[in-house]
C-alpha cells in the first residue's frame, strides 16, 4: 500500500517535473523570439546599445528565475516589459537620476501648442535625439504605445497605472517631443543662417 | 466617447493610435475632411510616429548578442529571408486568370457582403479592403480555398506569381512565431488598379490577418492605424504601393504582424 502510494506521489512528480521543462522550453523559445523588441525598448530607454543589452539580460535572468509565475497562453511581451521597465526603473533611482514629473490628470492637454509647422522631413538622428531629452517615463510611454504598438489599456496594465495616466503620460510626451523636434529645427535654422 | 464637433488633442491622438470605435473614426475622418489645420494636425501626429518606429527599429535589424541567446539555450538564425524560404518547399499551380475569377465570384456568389462594397467618403478604398476580408474570412470558415488564388504550398512560388502581377517583388512575412500561417493570396483591384490580398490565420483560434499590398496614384502616408467593420487595420503609403493588414484579433498583433513584413522589406 504504501508502495503504491509512493508509486503515485512519484507519478504526480514526474508529471509536475514534465510540465516544468514543458513550460520552460516554450517560455524559452518565446523570449528568443521576443529578444529583438526587448532590446528595441530597452535601447530606447536607456540610449544605448550596451546598456540596453545588459538591461535585457538582467531582466531575462530574472524572468527565467520566475518562470511560474507566467502563465503560457498570456502576453508574454507585456510580461517581459514590464519586467524590463523595473528593473530600468530601479537601475534609474539607485542612480538618483530619475526625473520627477509632476502628473496632472488633465486630458484636454494640448499636443500642438508652440508647434507651428511639423512639415518638414523628421529625420532619424533628430528623433533619437528628441526622445533623449524627454522624462523617462515620456520615453516609455512613447516607446510602448508609439513603438511596441500596445494599446492603452495594455500600456496601463505593464505601467501598473491608470489608464487616463496613459492618456495624459502620452499627451504630454508627444507635446514634449514635438517641441523638441521644433527646437532642434530652429537651431538648425540659425546654425545655417550664421555660416 | 463622443466625439464633438471639433475633435480636441486627445480624441486625434486615440485616432492615431487606433484606439477609437468606428463610430469615432468616422466622425474624426469627417472633421479631417473639413478642417485642413486638423488633417494638418493628423499628419503631424502619424508623421512622428512613423519617425519614431524608424529611429528605434534598429534592433531588429541587428544579430542577436550570443551573451542573450546562450542563457536562453539559443543559437543565432539564419536571416529572415533565408528561414522563409527553408520552411516552404512543395509546389502548387496557378489557379487561372484571377480578375475573372473575383467577377465570376461575385455574379454567383450567395455570401452577403456585411455591407455595401461602394461606400462614400474617402475611405472608399480602406472599406474595400476590409470587405474582400471580412468575405474571406466567412467563407473560409467553409472552405477556405474557395477565395484564394494560389495556395500556400510554395511560397517561393506563390511570392513570384504576385510579384509579377504586381510589378515589384514581393515577398511575405513568416508569422509563424506569432502563431500565424500563411493560407494563400488572391489577385483584386484596389481604386482600379492591380492589389494582391494574403491571408494568414491563427493556428489555434479562428482569428485571420490579411496583407493587402496594391499599387497607388495617392501620396506617401505614414503608417496609420484604423478600424473599419469591426476590423483592425494599419495601412502606409510609399513609393506607388500601399500596404494594408487587417484583423479581428488584438492591436497589438496587427502591430507586431505589420513591423515584421515592415522589417522584411527593409532587408530586401
Amino acid at each position: 500500500m504504501t508502495a503504491v502510494n509512493r508509486s503515485a506521489a512519484e507519478n504526480v512528480a514526474f508529471r509536475r517535473q514534465v510540465g516544468r521543462c514543458f513550460l520552460d522550453a516554450l517560455f524559452r523559445s518565446q523570449l528568443v523570439a521576443l529578444l529583438p523588441r526587448l532590446r528595441r525598448f530597452a535601447r530606447g530607454l536607456t540610449g544605448s546599445a550596451d546598456r540596453a543589452d545588459n538591461l535585457v539580460q538582467a531582466s531575462c535572468e530574472r524572468a527565467l528565475a520566475r518562470v511560474e509565475q507566467w502563465t503560457p497562453g498570456t502576453r508574454l511581451d507585456s510580461w517581459m516589459f514590464r519586467i524590463v521597465r523595473t528593473i530600468w526603473i530601479d537601475e534609474l533611482r539607485a542612480r538618483a537620476v530619475r526625473d520627477r514629473v509632476h502628473e496632472q490628470e488633465n486630458l484636454g492637454e494640448r499636443i500642438f501648442d508652440g508647434v507651428r509647422h511639423m512639415e518638414a522631413r523628421l529625420t532619424v538622428e533628430a528623433v533619437r535625439e528628441a526622445v533623449a531629452h524627454l522624462s523617462p517615463e515620456q520615453r516609455e510611454i512613447l516607446l510602448l504605445i508609439a513603438v511596441e504598438g500596445v494599446s492603452y489599456k495594455e500600456a496601463a496594465e505593464i505601467m501598473d497605472v491608470p489608464i487616463g495616466t496613459v492618456m495624459s503620460r502620452l499627451a504630454r510626451a508627444r507635446a514634449a517631443l514635438l517641441k523638441q523636434l521644433e527646437r532642434r529645427r530652429d537651431a538648425e535654422k540659425v546654425v545655417r543662417l550664421s555660416r | 466617447m463622443t466625439i464633438m464637433q471639433r475633435p480636441d488633442d486627445a480624441t486625434l491622438m486615440a485616432y492615431v493610435d487606433g484606439e477609437l470605435d468606428e463610430t469615432d473614426v468616422a466622425a474624426v475622418d469627417r472633421a479631417i475632411a473639413a478642417d485642413p489645420a486638423l488633417a494638418r494636425q493628423v499628419r503631424v501626429l502619424r508623421d512622428t510616429t512613423a519617425a519614431l518606429r524608424a529611429a528605434f527599429n534598429a534592433p531588429l535589424h541587428e544579430p542577436v548578442p550570443e551573451r542573450l541567446l546562450a542563457p536562453l539555450g539559443a543559437q543565432r538564425g539564419r536571416p529572415w529571408r533565408a528561414r522563409l524560404a527553408a520552411r516552404h518547399v512543395a509546389m502548387v499551380a496557378a489557379l487561372g486568370a484571377l480578375m475573372v475569377a473575383g467577377t465570376v465570384f461575385y455574379a454567383n456568389s450567395s455570401y452577403e457582403l456585411p455591407y455595401a462594397v461602394v461606400a462614400r467618403g474617402q475611405g472608399n478604398w480602406l472599406n474595400s479592403v476590409a470587405n474582400y476580408h471580412l468575405l474571406y474570412a466567412r467563407t473560409a470558415a467553409r472552405d477556405e480555398r474557395l477565395l484564394v488564388d494560389v495556395g500556400p504550398d510554395d511560397m517561393s512560388y506563390l511570392e513570384d506569381w504576385f510579384s509579377k502581377r504586381l510589378k515589384r517583388d514581393v515577398r511575405l512575412p513568416n508569422l509563424e512565431t506569432q502563431g500565424f500561417q500563411i493560407q494563400g493570396g488572391r489577385v483584386m483591384f484596389v481604386e482600379s488598379l492591380p492589389a494582391a490580398q494574403f491571408f494568414y490565420k491563427a493556428a489555434n483560434a479562428d482569428d485571420i490577418v490579411s496583407m493587402t499590398i496594391a499599387q497607388t496614384r495617392r501620396p506617401d502616408v505614414a503608417w496609420t492605424a484604423t478600424k473599419r467593420n469591426g476590423l483592425n487595420m494599419i495601412y502606409w503609403r510609399t513609393n506607388g504601393y500601399v500596404y494594408v493588414f487587417s484583423t479581428t484579433a488584438g492591436k497589438h498583433v496587427l502591430h507586431n504582424v505589420a513591423s515584421t513584413f515592415e522589417e522584411g522589406q527593409e532587408k530586401i
